[in-house]
């Protein structure tokens, strides 16, 4: 063999990646650069400036921009002051000098030599699950970690939770994802709490809740995901201008984002204001009471150069946006093993003292409608309304019942088949609502929860409930109790009175049918003749129809959706 | 033990793995492994050293580019293969700020001769093949087969031997395989080169 050829070697580069687990969370720190020569450990935060992770939204008003990582080459706008070491070789600089925007090659790996999300999701892959993913679970969690932005709007009980804390899990291991805030209504903070420990345990919570002074506190505190309630979120971000939500988050989620739905109301406007590489929405019910509840969603997950958050979109771009930016499955569709559903309208005649009492009660009222004459209002008609409904539960007179009749014997035949059943009413109060059928079905033992109840007693109530098998009842406020509970343990689901809007309805019942439950779910829906709850059902049966062929899932809302006309029609009266 | 339990640390502490990834410079033409007497217009070789930990999570990524000049014809393409192969892999072995538990490299990529003979290494080096490609190994070294998980069994060549049962080296194997670890890293080490050496060469 000849004289060994004179190979032109490079000097070998390392790249140092820490681990998620090396560094607290909450630190933003430029990550480690690739060294040269002699081996030298950096101690730095785990990258988290990554390819998808790229477009930062301002807050409200100022002009940002967001980069398209799909193709072309790779860009940092407005990336977050690095505090750590800079890259300090050749191969960490930008290749062309010429574009100083351009992410330094020691990111770009640090990003891409994560392991991958398929990977990561196996159930055979390094990650412990504490369950099995559903298949359209995982397509679920697979568009949460490819997209920026998602509107999840499966049907309810299918998981959302479940998919959104594990694409947070693979992201923060990733390193994608360092900082997130999850928004949802402080009623679920804690199953939210036990969700994320369950599915996501590496990740540090900090639940931001009490005195302005703790929460002060708790927004400093090093965490991976920060849950927040909406209305906390809205009185600390007011707060001061350098509040810490105003902060730039890798990742914002806002459960049952339809709180957002009224583009003008604060709390609205306030997540839309929250810095966010990533946004996800999650809802089963996207349209609440009209197409603007959907464009005011749809604003959350829309960056701002797509349109301007104050311009409403024809109803043409808003469906075709909804396209590009939903993701919706339906039980039916997913879950076939789901089962079943059967709604039954239990249509009850008032007992005589309650028929004389509301015949009494609708008389005067419409009386006292026609006196006002020109100063009659739609709130006065809905007044009238409220008070209707009341006698159609409890007679003010006698407190009679033909519905808690009903209810009774049907929970007591319950009992001893070893059901259990969820009861909601939309009223709270110890006369007509579940605090009156808490009392007056005091011999079955119901639990009962409401808004009243602080949220350490929510969750006491509904720990006790699935734990006490001999607690056959849950009684629940339709408001505090319709949403983000898992309920499975019980497969009967009642509607003591008519809420306006079938979607919250819905929304209610799947607090039993969802993932999990073993047995079909029998829903009863009560209705009492001749009175007021049966016009206003068949009125919403023809109006929800009309909304079903426009979007799915829509509900509807009696002073948005019923005209003047139709609403005065109830009672004969002209507007 | 009456109560199963698990100590996240027991899963650090398998410590971790290296994946040797050798390949041709992109665009400059021949291959590291087979047809090695075929010229290239123009040879190179780039190589990567991958460590990642127990849970698959990357902890140092080290490569580096040889170039062989033009005019070695008095080399042979086989030999001046090995020669650059060599001295690209010492080059990333002297720069590992860490020392891993095994050494693993993908048999079609790199020969029998760079750890029995060329590199000698204090820690198991095992050369990953899939039974389908005709595999040679040296007399020196130990084959091992591994039948499941796999969907077709994975031939490992261990040199200087393979890890002892109970071993550290043998548990974090183990359970690299158990996790489906054993092979992805050397895509991510590929991804690696790609993002680095696409530019294509000075």
């Amino acid at each position: 063999m000849s004289p060994a050829p004179d190979l032109a070697l490079d000097l070998p580069k390392r790249l140092h990646v820490p681990t998620p687990r090396d560094a607290p969370p909450g630190r933003r720190d430029a990550g480690a650069a690739p060294q040269t020569g002699a081996p030298r450990w950096l101690v730095g935060a785990w990258p988290c400036a990554t390819a998808q992770t790229l477009a930062v939204w301002p807050a409200g008003g100022e002009t940002g921009a967001s980069v398209d990582l799909t193709g072309g080459p790779w860009k940092e706008v407005a990336p977050p002051p690095p505090e750590g070491a800079e890259a300090t070789t050749a191969a960490a600089r930008a290749p062309d000098a010429t574009a100083p925007a351009e992410i330094p090659l020691w990111r770009r790996l640090a990003y891409r030599l994560q392991p991958p999300a398929g990977l990561l999701l196996a159930p055979s892959g390094p990650i412990e699950w504490p369950g099995t993913f559903f298949p359209y679970q995982l397509e679920g969690i697979r568009a949460l970690l490819a997209r920026e932005t998602l509107l999840l709007a499966d049907d309810m009980g299918l998981g959302k939770t479940v998919q959104a804390a594990a694409a947070l899990r693979v992201l923060a291991l990733q390193g994608q994802v360092e900082s997130a805030l999850l928004v949802a209504p402080a009623s679920l903070l804690g199953q939210w709490r036990r969700a994320l420990r369950r599915w996501a345990p590496e990740l540090r919570l900090s639940t931001i809740r009490g005195p302005a002074a703790e929460r002060a506190w708790q927004w400093r505190a090093p965490a991976h995901v920060a849950l927040v309630g909406y209305e906390t979120l809205r009185e600390d971000l007011g707060a001061h201008p350098h509040a810490p939500p105003r902060r730039l988050w890798d990742l914002v989620i806002l459960d049952e984002a339809q709180r957002i739905k009224n583009r003008d109301s604060e709390i609205s406007r306030t997540c839309k204001r929250l810095r966010r590489r990533r946004a996800w929405a999650l809802t089963g019910t996207p349209v609440e009471n009209r197409l603007d509840d959907l464009a005011s969603v749809l604003e959350f997950v829309t960056p701002h150069r797509d349109g301007g958050p104050r311009a409403p979109a024809p109803r043409r771009s808003l469906l075709e946006k909804l396209r590009t930016l939903q993701l919706r499955r339906r039980k039916a569709d997913v879950l076939p093993q789901l089962p079943s559903k059967v709604v039954s309208r239990v249509l009850l005649p008032l007992t005589p003292a309650q028929r004389e009492s509301y015949d009494r009660a609708e008389r005067d009222g419409v009386v006292e409608l026609r006196e006002r004459g020109e100063r009659l209002r739609v709130d006065n008609v809905l007044d009238l309304i409220v008070r209707l409904k009341q006698c159609c539960n409890f007679c003010p007179a006698t407190g009679e019942s033909a519905k808690l009749d009903d209810l009774r014997r049907r929970l007591h035949t319950l009992r001893s088949e070893g059901h259990r059943a969820l009861v909601f009413s939309q009223f709270v109060d110890e006369r007509f609502g579940a605090g009156a059928l808490a009392a007056r079905l005091a011999a079955l033992r119901p639990l009962l929860y409401t808004g009243e109840l602080s949220l350490a007693e929510r969750d006491a109530v509904v720990r006790r409930f699935r734990e006490d098998a001999s607690r056959t009842a849950l009684v629940l406020s339709l408001r505090a109790g319709g949403a983000g509970l898992n309920l499975q343990e019980a497969s009967y689901v009642f509607h003591f009175d008519r809420w306006w809007n079938p979607a919250v309805e819905r929304q209610a019942e799947d607090r039993s049918h969802r993932l999990g439950q073993a047995l079909p779910v029998h829903v009863y829906a009560y209705v009492c003749e001749d009175t007021i709850e049966e016009r206003i059902d068949a009125v919403l049966q023809e109006k929800q129809h009309l909304f079903d062929r426009v979007v799915d899932d829509v509900s509807l809302d009696l002073r948005a959706l019923l005209t003047e006309a139709e609403l005065f029609g109830l009672f004969g009266l002209t507007p | 033990m009456p109560i199963p339990f698990q100590d996240a640390t027991d899963v650090d502490a398998l410590g971790a793995a290296a994946f040797l990834k050798v390949e041709p410079a992109p665009g400059w033409g021949g291959r590291a492994g087979g047809e090695p007497d075929q010229p290239a217009a123009r040879s190179g070789y780039v190589g990567a050293l991958f460590l990642v930990n127990a849970r698959g999570e990357p902890l140092e990524f080290a490569y580096n580019r040889v170039s062989v000049p033009p005019h070695t014809f008095l080399w042979r393409t086989r030999d001046l293969r090995r020669h650059a192969e060599r001295k690209l892999v010492a080059s990333l072995l002297a720069v590992c700020g860490r020392t891993p538990r095994l050494l693993l490299c993908l048999a079609d990529e790199v020969g029998s001769e760079l750890f029995c003979q060329d590199l000698r290494v204090e820690l198991p080096v095992a050369r990953l093949g899939r039974s389908s490609a005709a595999l040679a190994y040296a007399a020196a070294e130990v084959p091992e087969a591994l039948p499941e998980p796999e969907p077709e069994p994975l031939h490992l060549f261990w040199f200087p031997e393979p890890p002892a049962p109970d071993s550290a080296p043998r548990r974090l194997l183990d359970h690299l395989r158990a996790h489906g670890l054993l092979q992805e890293p050397f895509e991510r080490a590929t991804t690696g080169l790609r993002e680095v050496f696409d530019e294509g060469p000075p």
